[in-house]
């Protein structure tokens, strides 16, 4: 709801991240910004990440997660920004705003 | 002429030896001198009848003919015989015989000399040197020199020389002598003076050893009388010699001896040694001493040897009397046994306390001996293995009758045990953890050390075992690692529980803080007023998600913490309440929940806690569709599993389903889940537990079989009460 009231479009939403992945591998034409969940069923955000990275590592991947202590290994693999849990949807859009610049947006 | 023939005559008859002329043919003695009848004490007439074979011992008649004709041939003979006198007297007789001629006829002219003194002599003689090689003693003859002429077979023996290495040597040089008791000068002195010498030496043997020899030594005299050479006569007293010292080192023994001697007879001391004369006060022919006369009595009464124990001056003596029945009298020996009195009385105290301890203490001893078999078992011994000691005492220490086991319960192998292993190796084994099976099917955990016993001699005799009962220890042991099992669980537990909720609430916080903004943002816009009623709902979603979070953490502690009781339950009843509760916490959602039963009443065995089971599950299959018409149909049936009577709940909704790989997932616990947790939520663990402590399983299936995305049908069973 938020991020259509801000203009994107969502062109897809996985419940856990198998099915992310493999709906990342459908599209034809790529999504400019992922928002990663972390903790999820079947995969979870990590795993999902490097699988997405590993079809196109020019990706760009925003990680969701109220566990802090995964922020420095999802940094180490590649996303491009990190977002604690509950976060504002200012935030939220500042940090997909900076992912299309392909500028990673340090989170407070 | 006639005096030719009667000096010839004169010669013939008065020669020395009997001269004989024979008639070889005939035999006849034809002409003999005096000599020759007188010879065998014949009278001439009587002898002129004779011939040869008449006195002849050896030759038979034959042999005599035969010789004369050996004596004719040969011109020549001599050699020895024998003749018979006239009295029998057998002669020896040495001839000479020589043929000769007269008128033309040959005759034998024999000279007969009679040997028989000469022959005796020699017999004397050659049995002379015989008894000399033969006797016992050495007989060394010597010439004046003291120069060796002969050497017997004595003199090998003693001396180890042969004959043939000393004759003609020096005996100084050979079996130098020394006197012990006299002076060599005197010897010699007394030798040389009187022509004789007897009295003890030392030589030595051939290889050094010395030999005590006694000598008579006496100088030979020609027919002069002059020295004409000496012959000593020695015997080896040696063994004598060691038997006198000994004997008189025995004779000597009492009077040295520190302890008590006497000789007595009923009446009186014969004989008394220092010591007891310092001990009783008396002397020999004096009466008995008073203080052991009774002892004296009664063995010369009962004929009989005895000991006895007395006590003077402060010292212990203990009295052997042993009697001398043939002589009249006894003997007593005593010995100071003070000190042996003190040491026995130690022993014992150190046996008493000793044994007193093996009674007393608390850890349990067995003394084993080389067979293996059990000699010994203190009390604490029958205490720890529930056996009495006379049992213990009967079995071997690896009698297959002892069940012995490791700390895991297995069987521990015999050469693991603390015993066989000491009785191995014969050093301390020292702290091997055993179980044993005591007849009472109980198990005493002991701790055992085995250590070698030595006896008197210091060879390897058994060994003794100690062991300490540590049942009660290793049971502390075990619950204190249950305790920390449990306590490392419970730990485990709440991390998990914490983090589950961290996630659970921070996405509840998350979905809140996002409508909320929305909210904020859409506020004062109209065209936005069913988008608000969506935030809205949202927001109220949140918070009783939230609550119920809230509660399951609540009840999963309750359901950790205690035990909660089961009863008979009818599960209808609670199952429409939670319907209730569901849809009045869903208003906004369309939600159509219906039950599909034949039976009535359903009565399981569960408590109040299932209203959380059906709330959960209920809550899952809303908080997981996406449809705007959220259907669960509620199927109650019976079964039965495992011979069990159960009742059978099935959710069946058209939510987004559970994937193949998480269906059993779902339901795991801490364990399983402690590396990822997978955003299942609480609800459904809550639920599995609540399920678990009722006997109860639950398990989930596709609403169409091999399609997961079109919903969830989570099957309950429940075991009815009977």
């Amino acid at each position: 709801m938020l991020l259509e009231a801000c203009g994107y479009t969502v062109i897809g939403k996985a419940k856990n991240g198998q099915e992310a992945v493999d709906m990342y591998r459908s599209f034809s034409n790529k999504p400019d910004v992922i928002i990663m969940d972390h903790r999820m069923p079947v995969k979870d955000g990590i795993e999902a990440t490097k699988e997405i990275l590993q079809i196109n590592p020019k990706a760009k991947i925003i990680f969701a997660s109220a566990d802090n202590s995964v922020k420095e290994y999802a940094q180490m693999i590649g996303v491009i920004s990190f977002i604690n849990k509950p976060f504002s949807n200012e935030l939220l859009i500042k940090n997909i705003e900076k992912a299309l610049q392909n500028a990673p947006y340090q989170s407070l | 002429m006639q005096e030719s023939e009667i000096k010839y005559r004169t010669l013939f008859e008065q020669a020395a030896d009997a001269i004989i002329l024979i008639d070889p043919e005939s035999g006849e003695l034809i002409e003999f001198n005096n000599k020759a009848h007188e010879q065998l004490r014949y009278t001439r007439d009587e002898f002129k009848k004779l011939k040869i074979p008449d006195f002849e011992v050896i030759e038979s008649p034959d042999d005599v003919k035969n010789h004369f004709k050996k004596i004719l041939r040969n011109g020549f003979d001599a050699f020895g015989t024998k003749h018979r006198t006239k009295d029998g007297e057998i002669r020896d007789i040495y001839v000479s015989a020589k043929s000769i001629n007269f008128r033309g006829k040959k005759f034998i002219q024999t000279i007969w000399r009679d040997i028989t003194e000469s022959k005796k002599l020699e017999e004397k003689l050659r049995y002379h040197a015989r008894l000399i090689e033969n006797i016992y003693e050495a007989v060394i003859s010597l010439d004046m020199n003291f120069n060796i002429l002969s050497w017997n077979n004595a003199a090998e023996r003693i001396y180890g020389w042969k004959a043939n290495e000393v004759i003609g040597k020096n005996l100084n040089d050979i079996i130098p002598v020394e006197f012990p008791y006299d002076k060599r000068e005197d010897v010699l002195k007394t030798f040389f003076e009187k022509g004789h010498w007897s009295g003890e030496g030392i030589q030595q043997h051939k290889d050094g050893t010395p030999i005590n020899i006694l000598s008579a030594s006496v100088i030979i005299k020609d027919k002069e009388g002059k020295n004409s050479g000496m012959v000593t006569i020695n015997r080896d007293i040696t063994e004598r010699k060691k038997v006198e010292k000994e004997l008189t080192n025995l004779a000597k023994f009492p009077s040295e001896n520190p302890n008590p001697v006497l000789r007595v007879t009923k009446e009186k001391v014969l004989y008394v040694n220092s010591a007891a004369q310092k001990l009783f006060d008396t002397q020999e022919e004096n009466c008995i001493p008073k203080i052991f006369q009774s002892h004296v009595n009664d063995s010369f009464l009962k004929n009989i040897n005895q000991k006895f124990e007395l006590v003077i001056k402060n010292k212990i003596y203990s009295f052997t009397i042993t009697l001398i029945k043939d002589a009249g009298y006894a003997n007593l020996y005593g010995i100071d046994i003070s000190q042996l009195k003190e040491t026995e009385k130690e022993l014992r105290q150190s046996e008493g306390r000793f044994k007193r301890l093996f009674e007393t203490i608390n850890e349990g001893v067995v003394v084993i001996n080389l067979d293996g078999q059990i000699i010994q078992a203190n009390p604490a011994a029958e205490h720890i293995l529930g056996l009495r000691r006379s049992k213990i005492e009967e079995r071997n220490y690896i009698s297959p009758t002892w069940e012995i086991l490791r700390s895991d319960g297995t069987l521990l192998p015999i050469d693991e045990m603390a015993g066989p292993r000491a009785m191995k190796e014969k050093h301390l084994v020292e702290n091997v953890l055993m179980g044993v099976k005591r007849p009472d099917g109980l198990i005493s955990w002991i701790n055992v050390s085995a250590a070698p016993l030595m006896d008197d001699a210091n060879n390897f005799s058994g060994i003794v075992g100690t062991f300490t009962d540590i049942t009660e220890l290793k049971k502390a042991d075990e619950k204190l690692k249950e305790s920390e099992a449990r306590y490392r669980e419970s730990y485990e537990q709440a991390e998990f529980y914490k983090d589950l909720f961290a996630h659970d609430i921070s996405n509840i916080l998350q979905n809140i803080k996002s409508s909320l903004d929305l909210l904020l943002m859409w506020r004062n816009k109209p065209e936005a007023t069913d988008k608000i009623k969506g935030l809205t709902d949202i927001i109220n979603d949140q918070v009783i998600r939230g609550s119920k979070l809230v509660s399951n953490i609540r009840k999963l502690s309750e359901i950790s913490e205690v035990e909660l009781r089961i009863e008979s339950i009818e599960a209808l009843q609670i199952l429409k309440e939670a319907i209730k509760f569901i849809q009045k916490s869903f208003p906004e959602k369309e939600i159509d929940i219906r039950i599909e039963s034949q039976i009535k009443e359903v009565n399981i065995k569960a408590n109040q806690i299932l209203l959380d089971v059906f709330e959960n599950i209920l809550f899952n299959s809303i908080k997981y569709n996406e449809n705007k018409k959220i259907e669960i149909i509620i199927k109650i049936s019976k079964e039965v599993k495992n011979s069990t009577k159960n009742a059978k709940f099935q959710f069946i909704d058209n939510g987004i389903g559970v994937p193949d790989v998480m269906k059993k997932r779902i339901f795991e616990g801490i364990s399983a889940r402690k590396e990822k947790t997978h955003g299942m939520g609480l609800g459904l663990l809550l639920v599995k537990k609540v399920l678990s402590s009722y006997n109860g399983v639950i398990w989930v299936e596709d609403k169409v079989q091999g399609k997961p995305s079109q919903g969830s049908n989570f099957v309950i069973l429940i075991p009815e009460v009977v």
